[in-house]
């Protein structure tokens, strides 16, 4: 027996109104949730990428290390030709320069020449020849000069000179 | 209609507004925020790393520029330091300027830089000083990288000088050699 002539609605405990709002909230949090996941995915693969530059970054500063050492080692071999050119330059001016020095009324028979030190062994007519022909020159390069003599029987003089140099022979 | 907006609970609504708002709000400030400043923080920190990488790069082509530069412009120098001394061959320019020649290897000694250097003691006669200043002049015409060393002694006996003179001969150690020998094969 039927007391109404509408057929009864079935009745939620949840209203329509407050589904609707829990499915807004459930979708923006779901959005909100999934952009972080995004962007921890993204961190991920950026941490990842920094990682295999850093370790790009450890195998350059290797690089770097070891050109700088080729390229000292050859500044060092560069500068070491250089200094030896340099060197036999000024030996071999230097010896030009005391022949040179030698004048022809003195007879030199021995010289010894160090990197400070010049050793002459000779004869001389005459002391005073060999102090105004051959120690005044000496002078000029040398800074300390000293002879000995010994007297021949033909009236000439053996002479022993050792000149010294502060500095290198090469720098005068 | 009418009914529908009619039966609008408005009171309730507006605390579900409050409620979704507070919820972004909480979900923003809470999660998404320090989710985004980690991003920005790594975004930042492998733009820097890129830039250091670009940098360290481009010092790596200026040093092997500069490289390049130093083996074509000095490669006599290093040609000459990589090979081992001869002692034919200085025999064979001693010749040119002394008679009755003798050599002897006296000392050999390394230095720091991987670089040893044998000292030959030439001893010979010579009719002239000319040949005497020669000698020392053209010791750079040498295939090794050469020095003359101290004391350079000349004695005189009648006519004859007799020249006692050392030259040192520079040369790289074995592996040394090797990394040179490979650096300027590579260049080639």
């Amino acid at each position: 027996m039927k007391y109404s002539f509408t057929h009864p609605l079935p009745k939620s405990i949840i209203s329509h109104q407050t589904k609707i709002w829990i499915f807004y909230i459930a979708i923006s949090v779901g959005i909100i949730y999934g952009y972080g996941v995004y962007l921890d995915y993204q961190i991920k693969t950026i941490k990842s990428h920094a990682q295999l530059s850093n370790t790009q970054i450890d195998g350059q500063d290797e690089s770097i290390s070891a050109l700088n050492n080729t390229l000292n080692k050859m500044r060092t071999e560069i500068k070491l030709e250089a200094q030896n050119l340099a060197h036999n330059k000024d030996l071999s001016d230097a010896l030009i320069k005391i022949f040179d020095l030698v004048p022809n009324q003195i007879t030199i028979n021995f010289m010894r020449l160090d990197e400070n030190s010049l050793m002459l062994k000779g004869t001389t007519p005459t002391r005073e020849a060999y102090s105004f022909l051959l120690e005044a020159p000496l002078r000029a390069v040398f800074d300390t000069t000293r002879a000995d003599f010994y007297a021949l029987p033909n009236g000439w003089f053996n002479f022993t000179s050792i000149s010294k140099n502060q500095s290198n022979l090469g720098a005068r | 209609m009418r009914d529908f907006i009619e039966s609008i609970d408005w009171s309730k609504n507006i605390v579900f507004l409050l409620l979704y708002a507070g919820i972004l709000v909480a979900c923003a400030s809470l999660y998404l925020l320090p989710v985004m400043d980690s991003y920005k923080s790594a975004v930042t920190e492998l733009r820097k790393t890129d830039i250091l990488k670009t940098q360290l790069d481009s010092a790596i082509s200026a040093l092997k520029a500069e490289q390049e530069a130093f083996l074509s412009e000095n490669a006599e120098v290093f040609t000459k330091l990589q090979k081992s001394p001869d002692k034919s061959e200085i025999t064979k320019y001693a010749n040119k300027y002394l008679k009755d020649i003798k050599i002897a290897e006296s000392t050999a000694e390394s230095t720091e830089s991987n670089i040893t250097i044998r000292t030959f003691k030439i001893s010979g006669k010579s009719q002239n000083l000319g040949k005497i200043k020669d000698l020392t002049a053209n010791i750079s015409t040498l295939q090794n990288s050469a020095k003359i060393a101290f004391p350079l002694t000349i004695r005189k006996e009648k006519n004859t000088l007799f020249v006692e003179i050392s030259v040192e001969v520079y040369s790289k150690k074995e592996s040394a050699q090797n990394t040179q020998s490979e650096n300027l094969m590579s260049k080639e």
